[in-house]
């Protein structure tokens, strides 16, 4: 691994913390305020700690890094704590919630969970179930603040999940689904996913690890939006490297069963060339089905290289706006059909236009 | 203090201080941040050389608009990111002010903080908590020009480990009519023009004294938490608070209280158990003055 | 008025400082710190140990602390609420 200079000089840290030996305050600089802006200067103290190498950051950044790792601290147990209360009030009615992403690396304690930050509490239920759940939070609590009446038609009617509940006095947020992609253009088999989850004493779910990578890169690469881009590679990376040997062609054929080749594939590549993941050279092959050809490859280097960096000036790279601009409408197109999304998005301009203008 | 204000030697408009524990650079091509930073700042440490890590970069600019033209705004940016809304230009200064304030309570959780002033003499070190509108500005302005140092008059930092403050020591934020008020009674107190039309009503900036200023490096152990009420027309008075109450006061003024979990409950209650803890309703600074005064007799020299 | 039964259970509170005028309490999960003053100390009285009261002969007792009349309700319900979700109350 070359020295980190310029732009890499974050992601360089989190693939090998121990070159943080060799930093300059200069890099440390940029390192806390790259780390910040990609929410990852949490999960940088926890690679350091694991390393017992915190002793070796000078003090001032040093001192950054433990803030951020207080709030992810703090973040910690009120996850533990929500979902405690929260399995306890769906237990009443006879459901038991699933948690996806940050909230589930936490529950289950994974190593994707340390210095995890998250915005939302992401919960998977059964379709059937959605209404009935929604309606008991509300009477517990919860609220949602999505008033507007296209919002709510949108949210329900073109998206997997409800507009978000909000607790009125932990202020906690809960993001509830009943798919892990909307329901329109792809038919994600969800009772496929369901069957592997496993459930605690409590009554809590949580994906298997195969299926909790693969659930990470299809919610990256299907969707049009990049902020957090390099922290869930991040989680990612973490993941994988829980996977023995002989994991990695079980999470190749569980991809291919659940019918998402693709984003798994990019989950790895980009793995790889930003973390440096120990991800296998031969795990996919020329028979494989799903995996991009080579054009579509050179455009998605093209395009995903530039927004898989944490969003701060220091990192950017000529091009980047642009394919920021194009991946926000492949993640639309992939979403809804053109019949849904022009009146959609037309809609959302003409209501921007009402809001700015004063 | 020797070590002057200088405009920066590559003219770029950036000025890099050291306030005790951080470093901050604000830069800034704005007529009012230029007139009045070497002003409210001469006193501090210039960081020299440019040091290499910079806690908080921080820009008060223009925002790239047509509005440039019309109405003009500035906007607060912290290192490229804008967490608030534009402000008139004119606000350029007390943006500023505001825009630190809130790193600081939003991004520096090595240190417990309260929305509290803290002042300090001869070794009594005073922690006042109160929310917005009790008078601590003021009262702290005008304890530091009767010569007691001030460690902040917004947020006031201790450390959990060993539960002593630490100083920040910036301008004070006065609002309406305490500046005229406070210019008044202490003539040789510095103040910049007044900003009219804030969210906070008219707002000046008061100059932080020389020994404020030039020991903002030293921390000090809380020795009494008086939550103080500015009650137009009452003589002083001073109550004893009940302990558990002044600990319940101190947290529900903390930003960060609930970020440091058992090491914050551990630290305000160290503060609550070594503190003397009063109530405090005042409308005359003799009075109040006589009574901080008071406070340190006895304590002279240790 | 709710017939609710209630009990304290202070095994969740992790740290607690006490002092002659008082006490604190922790709450290591959600964080919250809760003063148990007259009124919470009553409480812990009237509960702890004795036979489990009703919300309503809760609020009863809590005016002989000296609590004014018209904030009694809210604080008492708050109160519970409060301890109820921290597990340090638990409904019987």
């Amino acid at each position: 691994m070359v020295c980190a200079k310029g732009h890499r000089v974050f992601e360089t840290l989190l693939s090998n913390p121990f070159l943080a030996k060799d930093y300059s305050d200069e890099q440390w600089d940029q390192a806390v305020r790259l780390g910040r802006s990609a929410n990852l200067l949490a999960r940088l103290y926890q690679l350091l700690a694991d390393s017992d190498l915190l002793k070796v950051v000078p003090q001032k950044a040093h001192h950054h890094l433990v803030s951020a790792s207080l709030q992810a601290q703090k973040q910690r147990m009120q996850v533990q704590w929500e979902v405690k209360l929260l399995a306890k009030e769906l237990l009443s009615i006879g459901v038991r919630p699933i948690l996806l992403k940050g909230g589930a690396y936490i529950y289950a304690n994974k190593s994707a969970g340390q210095g995890r930050t998250l915005a939302d509490i992401d919960v998977l239920v059964r379709k059937c179930d959605l209404s009935k759940v929604e309606r008991h939070l509300k009477t517990v609590g919860w609220y949602s603040d999505k008033v507007d009446d296209y919002d709510q038609y949108y949210y329900r009617e073109w998206t997997h999940e409800i507009p978000p509940l909000i607790h009125y006095k932990r202020q906690t947020v809960l993001d509830i689904h009943h798919n892990i992609f909307p329901v329109l253009r792809f038919r994600i088999d969800i009772e496929r996913l369901m069957d592997k989850v496993y459930f605690d004493a409590d009554g809590v779910g949580t994906l298997q690890l195969y299926d909790m990578i693969i659930h990470s890169a299809t919610h990256l690469f299907f969707e049009g939006e990049f902020e957090s881009g390099l922290r869930d590679l991040s989680d990612m990376d973490l993941l994988v490297r829980e996977l023995k040997v002989e994991d990695w062609l079980k999470l190749k054929h569980r991809a291919q069963e659940l019918r998402l080749v693709r984003p798994l594939f990019y989950a790895l590549r980009y793995c790889r060339h930003c973390l440096s993941s120990p991800v296998p050279d031969d795990i996919w092959t020329a028979r494989d089905t799903g995996t991009p050809n080579a054009l579509q490859l050179y455009v998605a280097d093209l395009l995903f290289t530039r927004v898989l960096i944490p969003h701060h000036a220091l990192a950017k790279k000529p091009g980047y706006r642009l394919a920021k601009f194009l991946l926000y409408w492949r993640g639309h197109v992939l979403k809804m059909p053109l019949s849904v999304l022009v009146p959609h998005l037309l809609r959302k301009l003409t209501r921007s236009i009402a809001v700015t203008k004063d | 203090m020797s070590n002057q204000y200088l405009l920066d030697a590559n003219g770029d408009n950036t000025w890099q201080f050291e306030f005790g524990s951080f470093t901050v650079a604000l830069t800034s091509s704005v007529d009012n941040v230029k007139k009045w930073t070497p002003f409210l700042y001469q006193q501090f440490h210039k960081a020299e050389p440019r040091p290499a890590f910079v806690d908080f970069r921080i820009q008060i600019e223009r925002p790239e608009s047509l509005r440039r033209w019309v109405r003009p705004q500035v906007n607060f940016y912290l290192d490229g990111f804008a967490p608030f809304k534009p402000l008139p230009a004119q606000q350029a200064v007390p943006l500023f002010e505001w825009g630190l304030n809130w790193c600081i309570a939003n991004q520096y959780h090595r240190y417990l903080h309260f929305h509290a002033a803290g002042v300090e003499k001869n070794g009594i070190m005073v922690i006042l908590p109160a929310p917005p509108g009790s008078g601590k500005s003021t009262l702290s302005a005008a304890l530091m020009q009767h010569g007691w140092r001030l460690f902040s008059d917004e947020i006031l930092m201790v450390e959990p480990t060993t539960a002593r403050a630490i100083p920040i020591g910036r301008p004070v934020n006065l609002k309406n009519e305490s500046i005229d008020l406070l210019q008044k009674t202490f003539p040789q107190a510095e103040l910049t023009e007044k900003f009219y039309d804030t969210a906070k009503g008219v707002v000046a900036l008061m100059k932080p004294t020389a020994a404020t200023a030039s020991r903002v490096s030293e921390t000090a152990m809380p020795t009494h938490i008086i939550t103080p009420r500015y009650v137009p027309g009452r003589t002083l008075n001073v109550r004893a608070c009940r302990k558990p109450a002044a600990l319940m006061a101190l947290i529900g003024n903390s930003f960060n209280y609930h970020i440091l979990g058992k090491s914050g409950f551990d630290t305000a209650c160290r503060l609550v158990d070594q503190c003397d803890c009063f109530t405090l309703e005042y409308s005359r600074f003799e009075e109040v003055f006589e009574f901080f005064d008071g406070l340190c007799e006895g304590s002279q020299g240790v | 008025m709710d017939k609710v039964k209630w009990c304290l259970d202070f095994s969740y509170a992790e740290a607690s400082k006490h002092w002659e005028d008082g006490v604190v309490v922790f709450h290591p999960f959600s964080g919250d710190t809760f003063e148990l003053n007259e009124l919470a100390d009553h409480l812990l009285c009237c509960l702890d140990g004795h036979p489990p009261q009703t919300t309503e002969s809760l609020i009863g007792q809590a005016a002989g602390c000296g609590v004014e009349a018209e904030t009694l309700p809210r604080i008492v319900v708050e109160t519970l609420q409060s301890l109820q979700e921290c597990q340090l109350v638990r409904a019987l």
